[in-house]
């Protein structure tokens, strides 16, 4: 027997000025089933709530329905006050009078009328409400932060810090990212290595932080708190703990002209390598695909018979390694275009026109160049450089519509270094627009415009071609009335668009979380949710989801780590039981599910598997599916999709809109 | 027909098109009370039978509405719904049934301004329509027996097979 | 059947352990019935044009035909394809299935997936006559229509001939049965009629195989090959960017799908 209760909110005047409360609260003492009804001022106030309360003791209420504002506003206030007169709490339901009917339609007897139809759907609703548990799932206090960035070097140390497991899987030999490359970081000119390199020897010693480098993540099943992810250990050829590093491999090995990644081809390197002197883990790896030994069958072997320690060995096989963890930190960074993506700037073509990463290795002291700008041709000190922002980036005819973000930080930063470093060259910057938007951003391009009288042309490159050893920049300067500019240049610095990662979606599609067209890892929302995903319990850091500088990359690194601690602070996760669940009968049926399996696909959460219903024998009676409660996030498509009815979800179940939906009543 | 005020009920996902009608209260715009929301998880969850039983319940015409394609709080919900409509749809189109009165709409959290013009749009269209009578006849025409054999007699033509 | 079929089935339920067949006989009418050999004596010679032959796959999906765990049967095309439906469904698990498909003057046997693909692939179905009927409705105007087929759903009793005959109706507990709540109403008046073939054809919908029986076994000769067929049409016009291993259009979506009528 249903002994409902219905509540009725006057909103002050936001409800009370169009509808009349009180005949509404009248005429819904009527409904069958409803034994109390009562209007108020202001349902969600103290006094409000403990009317409510009051009434659920007094009047032994087995079903509330609040009709007030949106359900999105108060559903969670209201149905805390009834839990805490003792009535389970999806025993509550609130009807939408506010939104949806006060505020949208003139006073008088119609919206009264409305006002009453809505309040009795729910009622009828309501009537078939059942009592809900929230589900609760233990956490495993393991974090996986996928990408050794700066932004995943944040992220793991936060999280270790906090006392929790860290597994860092980083796809390099080395850890360190992007921001190891750079030679000094804007607006402060402090060297990039000498900031990042003691967080790099942090995270290889931190005891609570598990270092899986030159390893990529196979695959990741599970749901938030408890994932379970395989990674895949590639061969590195050296046993790393016998290993003493002391370098008479790399400087034997006779396959030496294997472009250096690290010095973005600036500089060669051997089979056997350490990516760079500072690499954390510092030891060495071999590149099967260009080592003699792996590409001439066994021939070579050079290094095995050197090594002092004997850790060398060349029958080490990729190894998967299987791993729990209560949440994964994405920081899997970003790529950027490379010159052969130009054709107007000669496809890549002129050895001088280079990218703003490679400019950052011909800066870096330990660069190549030890520093000293050098054309990469003929190793001549350039006169005059050409600097060219917004490469790609803002171009919809490249296919990149979005502002890449950092260029105009680091264009003027490039110029900057060039003057600094050789006072009588001519530097130019061609550009849209200036973005310096952050801290002591916007001073520090002044400078460069200013003190260091780097010439700022605010329009386009269309071409650059050759001549006479120059490099030919024609442009033109829209602030002169566009007139064409043309410039003879020993270098260009195309600033290149920051692209995602050509793997992002299939790392995506691992992860079961989203990604943008431009295939950019998707956070849950854009102002209020930017670390988290759709995915519960798998947070973004860094590059991966949109170009970001080092300070956003960091704080954002910081923040997924507070968001898993945050995670990992209980024992136990509570969840809304808002789930689907596959209908048991008792034998011979056992289920209505026929197990045609056909929902499986229609998940976004893989949350449906195949179980099998075993009699006491152990004998497979019926395969039917299953719906993981834990994966599941109740969205319910799996429901309508059900031929037969198997599939139910709660809070929102087939009895419950089918009275809903009959109780319309025209 | 000019007194006749059309019943309509709209089926609409709870992340966007409920918070969407929420935001044209919000910003108090106005639309006609014909309209009774009924809220689901997601339009994924919108069952076609209950679409049939809305008509059942008596209304002349109904809304379906729900994230737009890509936008849907469980990445593919909607998705799912949209090829379910097209099958739908086409039985209906088959049966002769009146699919005019059913509005498939995307309206997004932000798009308040936009459900006030789906729902009076809606309204102004069945007013044009009028009352769903041939639907509503079937709702009370109980069978009459014996069955009239005449009709019985058509021929069956089902296909030969194959080559 | 033919003579080679009939000494396969001998040879089957000798060597190969099968004990039962589902074969095609014709009763007093001449109308096509089941025949189960259950035993070599149950082997009959009756003589059934393949273009008559009916698709008793329905009785596979019954607990006790299961039972008998190997188990051959005399079908055509259509048995194949359903066959291969019915095995992309999870359905035929546990079962060892021996399809014999006559030919002139010999047979087709067929146990596997891959053969039916084989086989399916090498034929086209011809769907002229329906094709005309569903031209016909859809020529009419919507009161037409309408009025079409109510006057044809009014014949209709809710026996459920039709689900008992589909091979691709098995749940076990159909929805009609469900009466928490009552989906479909139980008196035969006409909306519930109406709601029954709707849903039906919506089940059905990207999984029919257009076999007909349904159609064939309707006692008020309802032509509901016209909604099979009206659907498969659609699926197959508005999906068509679906790739062949897509089997079942409506678990599946294209990126970015857009369709016209959402506004």
């Amino acid at each position: 027997m249903s002994r409902i209760g219905v509540f009725i909110c006057h909103c002050g005047e936001n409800i009370a000025s169009t509808v009349d409360c009180e005949s509404v609260a009248k005429s819904a003492s009527e409904i069958p089933g409803v034994s109390f009804s009562i209007d108020y001022k202001y349902m969600c106030s103290d006094p409000g709530q403990s009317k409510i309360k009051n009434a659920i003791i007094e009047h032994k209420l087995n079903g509330v329905v609040v009709a007030a504002c949106s359900p999105r506003m108060h559903e969670p206030t209201f149905r805390k006050a009834c839990a805490e007169a003792g009535l389970n709490p999806y025993l509550c339901e609130m009807a939408n009078i506010r939104e949806h009917c006060s505020w949208v339609h003139p006073k008088g007897e119609e919206t009264t009328f409305k006002a009453f139809e809505i309040l009795r759907m729910l009622v009828e609703k309501v009537k078939r409400n059942t009592k809900l548990l929230p589900i609760k799932v233990p956490v495993t206090k393991t974090a996986i932060v996928l990408g050794g960035g700066v932004a995943g070097i944040q992220a793991a140390l936060d999280i270790a810090n906090a006392g929790h497991k860290v597994l860092m899987i980083e796809k390099d030999p080395s850890i360190g990212g992007h921001m190891a490359m750079l030679s000094e970081t804007f607006p402060t000119l402090d060297c990039s290595q000498c900031i990042l390199t003691p967080r790099m020897v942090e995270v290889a010693q931190h005891p609570n932080i598990t270092l899986y480098n030159y390893a990529e993540l196979e695959s990741l099943d599970g749901f938030i708190g408890n994932f379970k992810a395989r990674i895949r250990l590639k061969a590195k050829s050296v046993d790393p703990k016998i290993c003493t590093a002391c370098g008479v491999c790399w400087s034997k090995c006779p396959v030496k002209k294997i472009p250096d990644e690290f010095n973005t081809g600036l500089s060669k390197r051997t089979a056997i390598y350490v990516p760079f002197p500072q690499a954390v883990p510092n030891k060495p790896v071999i590149d099967r695909t260009q080592c003699t030994y792996f590409v001439k069958n066994g021939k070579c072997g050079v290094c095995k018979k050197l090594c002092p320690a004997s850790a060398i060995d060349f029958e080490t096989k990729d190894e998967i390694i299987e791993v729990n963890a209560g949440a994964v930190v994405v920081a899997t960074g970003f790529e950027i275009k490379h010159t052969d993506f130009f054709p107007e700037y000669g496809y890549g073509r002129y050895k001088d026109v280079i990218d703003g990463l490679q400019f950052e290795r011909l800066a870096s002291a330990s660069g190549p160049t030890l520093g000293e700008i050098k054309r990469p041709s003929d190793g001549k000190v350039p006169e005059t450089i050409v600097f060219i922002a917004c490469a790609g980036s803002r171009d919809k005819a490249k296919g990149i519509e979005y502002c890449s973000k950092i260029c105009c930080m680091y264009t003027a930063k490039h110029a900057m270094l060039y003057k600094h470093k050789f006072h009588e060259g001519k530097a130019y910057v061609f550009y849209i627009d200036i973005r310096a938007n952050g801290k002591n951003y916007d001073e520090f391009v002044r400078r460069t415009i200013e003190e260091d009288d780097v010439n700022y042309i605010r329009g386009r490159v269309s071409r650059i071609y050759e001549s006479n050893g120059k490099l030919i920049v024609k442009g033109v300067d829209t602030l002169l009335n566009a007139q064409p500019v043309e410039i003879e240049a020993d270098m260009v610095v195309l600033a290149t668009a920051i692209v995602a990662n050509a793997d992002s979606e299939s790392v995506a599609q691992k992860l079961h979380i989203g990604y943008d067209k431009h295939h950019f890892l998707s956070e849950a929302h854009p102002k209020l949710r930017p670390v988290e995903t759709n995915t519960g319990g798998i947070f973004l850091a860094g590059a991966c989801q949109a170009p970001k500088d080092i300070p956003e990359s960091v704080s954002q690194g910081s923040a997924a780590a507070s968001k898993v601690t945050i995670l990992f602070s209980n024992d136990e996760l509570t969840r809304e039981p808002q789930v689907a669940f596959v209908n048991r009968t008792f034998p011979p049926q056992y289920s209505s599910c026929t197990g045609c399996l056909l929902c499986i696909p229609v998940c976004p959460y893989k949350a449906i598997e195949k179980e099998e219903i075993k009699n006491r024998n152990g004998e497979v009676v019926k395969t039917v599916a299953y719906v993981n409660g834990g994966l599941c996030q109740g969205c319910g498509t799996c429901v309508a999709f059900c031929r037969n009815k198997s599939i139910d979800i709660q809070g929102f179940t087939n009895e419950q809109m089918f009275t809903e939906v009959m109780a319309l009543n025209f | 027909m000019e007194d006749f005020e059309p019943k309509l009920a709209a089926f609409v996902c709870n992340w966007c098109t409920y918070a969407g009608a929420d935001l044209t209260g919000t910003s108090r715009m106005k639309y006609p009370s014909n309209v009774r929301i009924l809220r689901f998880p997601c339009t994924g969850r919108i069952d076609f039978m209950l679409v049939m039983k809305a008509f059942d319940s008596g209304v002349d015409g109904l809304i379906v509405s729900g994230c737009h394609p890509n936008d849907c709080h469980y990445t593919s919900g909607n998705f799912h719904a949209q090829r379910r409509w097209v099958v739908f749809k086409e039985v209906l189109d088959i049966m002769g049934f009146d699919t005019r009165r059913i509005f498939f709409t995307w309206v997004s959290a932000a798009e308040g301004a936009k459900w006030a013009k789906v729902v009076t749009d809606a309204v102004e269209e069945l007013k044009k329509l009028g009352p769903y009578s041939e639907f509503k006849k079937i709702l009370l025409k109980k069978l009459q027996f014996p069955l009239d054999n005449k009709t019985a007699d058509r021929e069956i033509k089902t296909e030969p097979v194959i080559s | 059947m033919n003579q080679k079929i009939n000494q396969h089935i001998a040879y089957l339920m000798k060597e190969k352990g099968v004990n039962l067949i589902i074969s095609q006989a014709k009763d007093s009418n001449g109308f096509v019935i089941p025949h189960f050999i259950l035993s070599e004596n149950d082997i009959i010679s009756s003589v059934i044009a393949i273009n008559e032959m009916r698709n008793f796959f329905a009785y596979l999906n019954k607990q006790e035909i299961k039972s008998f765990k190997s188990i051959g049967i005399v079908c055509n095309y259509f048995g194949v394809k359903t066959f291969f439906q019915l095995k992309f469904e999870n359905q035929l698990k546990d079962l060892e299935l021996f399809l014999l498909i006559p030919t002139d003057d010999d047979f087709i046997e067929i146990t596997s997936e891959k053969q039916a693909e084989d086989y399916l692939s090498g034929l086209k179905q011809s769907t002229i006559l329906v094709d005309e009927e569903l031209e016909n409705v859809k020529k009419m105007s919507m009161e037409e229509r309408w009025n079409y087929w109510m006057k044809t759903l009014e014949l209709c009793t809710k026996c459920y001939a039709c689900r008992a005959a589909c091979p691709m109706c098995y749940c076990s507990s159909c929805t009609t049965e469900c009466n928490i709540p009552q989906w479909i109403p139980v008196p035969a008046s006409l909306h519930g009629i109406f709601e029954w073939h709707v849903m039906r054809a919506m089940h059905l919908a990207g999984r029919c195989t257009e076999c007909d029986e349904c159609v064939k076994v309707c006692p008020a000769n309802i032509p509901l090959n016209i909604l099979n067929k009206g659907l498969h049409n659609k699926i197959s016009e508005a999906f068509s960017s679906d790739d062949s291993s897509i089997k079942y259009a409506l678990n599946f979506f294209q990126p970015d799908e857009k369709v016209d009528f959402i506004k």
